[in-house]
């Protein structure tokens, strides 16, 4: 019954708004496989809070990037990594070492075996930055990040926020798209990583309201290439360029 | 299960979220999709909306209804999606692979796939504009409800229904004048 205060065409909006049903049976047994594996995922998240200290330990206050690939090549690297190259932000204790490593404890954990960790980011021991990809056996794929803080007296880590983007099988989202990406901020830090689907594109690059520059570093695993970028600042002050493997910029800086 | 049966459920089984997805489902997905336009982040939204639902049940208390809690999750999910997701911009991606200028995947989608004239002026309003009419005329929640759900006073509520009533009106007009079906 349309109410005399609401237009006619309220009428119309008590249907569905798209035409396909998109809340699918799929997504439906994902979300219950997901919902009931929160013991797994508890013992993950200690494991990860374990690797993590350890991690800050022998870091010294670095900031740690771990995993599978090196800046340099671009080559697929399947094993624990020791390369290391330098962030362009500075601390007083000298510039901030990004070192590559192996993530797969976290992959058994969650018993997805098509679970790949890609990069763990552990600023300081407070907080920590994961990115990840999962290829589901019905051929669906998911890129994301979490990120996680130490809450209350038990200092359990606990999630803050996450962004994720799925690509479902069979719908092709992902070959429409030359690149999408994740941010998180973190006190004076942003954490970025995208992943790469356009062959054209080697690397990226962010710049400041001050055009000084900061180098994305390039990790690849077996479901693609990423690039990954800490920044000291505000998301809101960077422009970020693509460019293709001879450096030459790929369309226009993006804010 | 009915309506009353779910609600009074303190501790979540399969079958209950089961329960909860077949008759919620669509309509926090639907949710999702009004506030970030993009389907696979209202695939994730509504994925982690239900897990939040399942994990924290007993933090439901019954002075709301079941689908305003969930779409409350919903709501909140979808704020720290969006904050995260800065770079993640039909923009970008169109850049690194045109295929019509000026125009996203979704965008594409959605001119495609809208159930009608009036949902494509729906989702051309200001998200503050379209959750608040969308909440208002398709979930059919009180005045009252949308100001408790946005945290904003009820003279804001009605101040954006006022304003997205007034642009839809202008929004069908123009499709009338141009010339579409309806």
């Amino acid at each position: 019954m349309v109410q005399p205060t609401n237009p006619q065409w309220y009428e119309e909006l008590r249907g569905e708004p798209l035409k396909e049903r998109n809340f699918t049976d799929t997504l439906a047994a994902r979300i219950k496989e997901r919902a009931t594996q929160t013991p797994k995922f508890a013992w993950m998240r200690s494991r990860v809070a374990a690797a993590g200290l350890a991690a800050a330990v022998v870091a010294s206050g670095a900031i740690f990037y771990t995993g599978l690939s090196d800046s340099q090549s671009h080559k697929f690297i399947d094993a624990p990594g020791t390369d290391t190259i330098s962030s362009a932000i500075g601390t007083s204790d000298g510039p901030i070492r990004v070192k590559f490593g192996s993530g797969s404890t976290e992959a058994e954990a969650y018993n997805e075996k098509n679970r790949r960790d890609l990069t763990w980011i552990q600023p300081d021991d407070h907080a920590k930055f994961q990115f990840w990809t999962i290829r589901y056996k019905d051929g669906s794929y998911k890129f994301g990040g979490d990120y996680y803080v130490k809450v209350g007296s038990a200092q359990d880590w606990q999630r803050q926020g996450s962004s994720t983007f799925t690509e479902v099988a069979g719908e092709s989202r992902l070959n429409n798209l030359g690149l999408f990406s994740h941010a998180f901020g973190h006190d004076q830090f942003t954490v970025l990583a995208g992943q790469l689907t356009d062959d054209a594109i080697a690397s990226a690059y962010l710049t400041n309201t001050n055009d000084e520059r900061t180098d994305a570093s390039i990790a690849q695993n077996a479901d693609g290439r990423f690039w990954v970028a800490i920044v000291n600042g505000r998301l809101s002050d960077f422009t970020l360029q693509m460019i293709d493997r001879e450096g030459r910029p790929v369309g226009e800086p993006l804010r | 299960m009915d309506k009353e049966d779910l609600a009074h459920r303190v501790n979540p089984d399969q079958a209950m979220l089961g329960e909860l997805m077949d008759r919620y489902g669509q309509d926090v997905w639907n949710y999702a999709y009004f506030l970030v336009k993009h389907r696979a982040m209202a695939d994730d939204i509504a994925q982690d909306t239900f897990i939040q639902a399942y994990r924290h049940f007993s933090g439901f208390r019954q002075e709301a209804s079941l689908k305003t809690w969930l779409l409350r999750i919903a709501r909140n999910v979808s704020f720290n999606y969006r904050n995260a997701a800065f770079f993640r911009k039909a923009l970008l991606m169109d850049i690194v692979s045109p295929r019509h200028p000026g125009r996203s995947a979704e965008q594409d989608y959605l001119e495609r796939e809208a159930a009608s004239e009036i949902w494509r002026c729906v989702m051309e309003l200001p998200v503050k504009l379209r959750e608040t009419l969308v909440l208002h005329a398709r979930y059919e929640l009180s005045v009252a409800e949308i100001a408790d759900l946005q945290r904003i006073p009820e003279g804001t509520v009605k101040s954006r229904l006022f304003a997205a009533r007034r642009r839809m009106e202008s929004l069908l007009k123009e499709d009338y004048e141009d010339g579409p079906a309806y």
